[in-house]
């Protein structure tokens, strides 16, 4: 087969796979994107690759990867441009005091038990090539993680932006994922630095000034962008052109700062005007081609380098067993407890800590970004994917028991309701 | 006030504990690091020809995939591929002795073994590999001297031997 053969037979499988075992997901009330993350595990080595080595050789060739590859990078950029147009600061407003201690304690607890148990994994699952600190601090925010686009997606599916416990949810995430973004940006500058590519104070300093100068000048800058929608009352193919340029423009700029790509992108997401009117038209532009073709490649890429057949072993088992269980608890008992203190009751801090613990995609981002630099090995990264899969599917789960939709129910009616919930960009299907 | 006093030790004391966390491990040490692609620069037959290695024809590279101790070891042929997983045998603990001693590993698929052992201090980085096939005898069937990252398009200088 060629090259191009080989590619478009893969893309047509992974969307089959993609679409399917995730409609059988939906089916159990868990989101979509689950399904979407187990259908990459079933075309890897765990599965498919388990099952018919000879017909995943010949589907999946090693050579025929870096197309794969490339392609779901894209994706991701655009995707990563997604999170951070959905990233709305206005939700965070009167939240205050509760949603920055919410926030910040569902970062540093899981954090703080991940570079306590990166003692515990690093003389077994890491080697020398790595040191300690850059391994620590990675394994801790890949614990920290919450999953935006998948909270924001179970909030809508219930209707919640408008209850204290969604609006307070949706705020901590939005808080957690600027204060995540920024740590994983430095731990990769550190890891980079130490390879020599560039150097440290080359890529902090100049990290800075670019996310400076996006806040503090492109940003206002860019506001004629709302100002052209308004005027043609849609975004036109030139809007659109010149918004995915300054994405590609920023994700090549931070990748050439010795951070990623997907921090570029994610910025300009984050600055653009945050009219819901916009950004809704933007996001229904990019969306489709990216949850439906775009995304399910970077699973199935993921699903790839996934090989459970690396966790074997009761010893593995019990690591993996242990990494699901501190990620748990730093995350929803972090959240639970802070939301406590900070005023709500334990019913709501439950609700908050089953929201926060949904790690989804964004996990999976964070991981292949640790497997591609080399600060994670390749049994790590899958016990860590099958903790970002334990965590996303308990979600729905435990909420249910905490606060059933019908408590949910009953107490929306006493909130106003302004918008339908589909009409919040953060409701789309890039969950 | 009452902000202060609840962010300080919510936050603080975990920051804390990451920063303990960072000092303790500080001291510890990890397996010597043998992954990555090595590109086989020379490949010798002493033994009789055996099925599994014919299968697999002029071996091109050797990719070593590890994850703390463990390895998983995929010889690239130009006639297919074969997966072995295994582990390190032994390795010294500190630095200073790592330099100069040889890394053993040891590694098996249900046709092959192999056994080998990496010199990260020569230029660039070497492993040598024998590969046995148990089925066809306990003497090594090919022997194989591997760089790491060598360069591109160079394939391996073949000793075949009667």
């Amino acid at each position: 087969m060629t090259n191009l053969s080989t590619l478009l037979l893969q893309i047509a499988l992974i969307i089959v796979f993609a679409r399917s075992i995730g409609v059988v997901f939906r089916y159990f009330g868990q989101p979509q994107v689950v399904g979407e993350m187990a259908a990459g595990i079933v075309l890897g080595p765990s599965v498919l690759g388990w099952a018919a080595p000879g017909l995943s050789a010949t589907l999946f060739p090693p050579a025929s990867l870096g197309q794969l590859s490339a392609l779901s990078q894209v994706g991701l950029i655009a995707f990563m441009f997604l999170v951070g147009l959905e990233l709305d600061p206005k939700v965070m407003r009167g939240r205050g005091h509760t949603a920055l201690l919410t926030s910040q304690v569902s970062i540093v607890v899981p954090f703080c038990l991940g570079t306590a148990l990166a003692l515990y994994l690093y003389p077994r699952l890491s080697d020398d090539s790595v040191t300690f600190t850059n391994f620590a601090l990675f394994v801790g925010i890949s614990m920290s993680v919450t999953a935006f686009p998948v909270l924001a997606r179970i909030l809508a599916e219930r209707n919640l932006f408008h209850h204290p416990v969604g609006a307070l949810a949706l705020a901590c995430a939005a808080l957690g994922d600027v204060t995540a973004w920024c740590l994983l940006a430095a731990v990769v500058a550190a890891v980079r630095a130490g390879e020599g590519s560039t150097p440290l104070w080359l890529t902090i300093g100049g990290s800075a000034l670019y996310a400076g100068f996006m806040i503090f000048v492109a940003r206002p800058g860019l506001r004629w962008l709302q100002r052209v929608y308004e005027r043609r009352g849609r975004v036109s193919q030139d809007l659109l052109g010149f918004v995915l340029l300054l994405v590609l423009a920023s994700a090549w700029t931070t990748e050439h700062l010795g951070i990623h790509a997907l921090f570029g992108a994610f910025l300009v997401g984050a600055i653009l005007p945050k009219d819901p009117a916009f950004v809704r038209a933007v996001t229904e532009r990019i969306e489709d081609l990216v949850v439906v073709l775009l995304l399910p490649l970077f699973f199935a890429f993921s699903g790839l380098r996934t090989s459970i057949a690396l966790v074997s072993g009761t010893e593995a088992w019990l690591m993996t067993g242990l990494i699901v269980l501190l990620a748990v608890a730093g995350k929803f008992g972090g959240s639970l407890i802070a939301a406590r203190v900070g005023g709500m009751g334990w019913r709501e801090a439950g609700a908050i800590g089953a929201l926060m613990n949904t790690r989804g995609l964004v996990e999976l981002v964070v991981l292949n970004l640790g497997l591609d630099i080399g600060v994670i090995s390749p049994a790590l990264f899958t016990m860590m994917v099958i903790m970002a899969l334990v965590t996303t599917l308990m979600t729905k789960p435990l909420l249910e028991l905490i606060y059933p939709a019908r408590r949910f129910e009953a107490e929306t009616d006493e909130f106003a309701v302004p918008e339908p919930a589909s009409r919040n960009p953060a409701a789309t299907g890039a969950a | 006030m009452k902000v202060l006093l609840q962010y300080a030790p919510m936050v603080g004391v975990p920051l804390l504990g990451v920063a303990l966390a960072l000092r303790v491990g500080t001291h510890l040490t990890a397996p010597p690091s043998v992954g990555g692609a090595w590109r086989v620069v020379e490949s010798r037959d002493p033994g009789p020809a055996c099925p599994a290695l014919t299968a697999l024809g002029e071996i091109r590279d050797l990719r070593i995939a590890q994850s703390g101790p463990g390895i998983r070891v995929l010889l690239r042929g130009e006639l297919g591929t074969a997966l072995l997983t295994g582990s390190l045998e032994h390795w010294p603990d500190s630095a200073g002795e790592r330099a100069g001693t040889p890394i053993q590993l040891r590694a098996a698929s249900e046709t092959l073994s192999l056994t080998g052992d990496v010199r990260r201090d020569s230029l660039p980085a070497r492993v040598r590999v024998d590969l046995t096939e148990p089925a066809c005898g306990t003497q090594p069937a090919r022997q194989l001297i591997a760089h790491l990252g060598g360069p591109a398009g160079t394939g391996p200088r073949s000793t075949k031997q009667p």
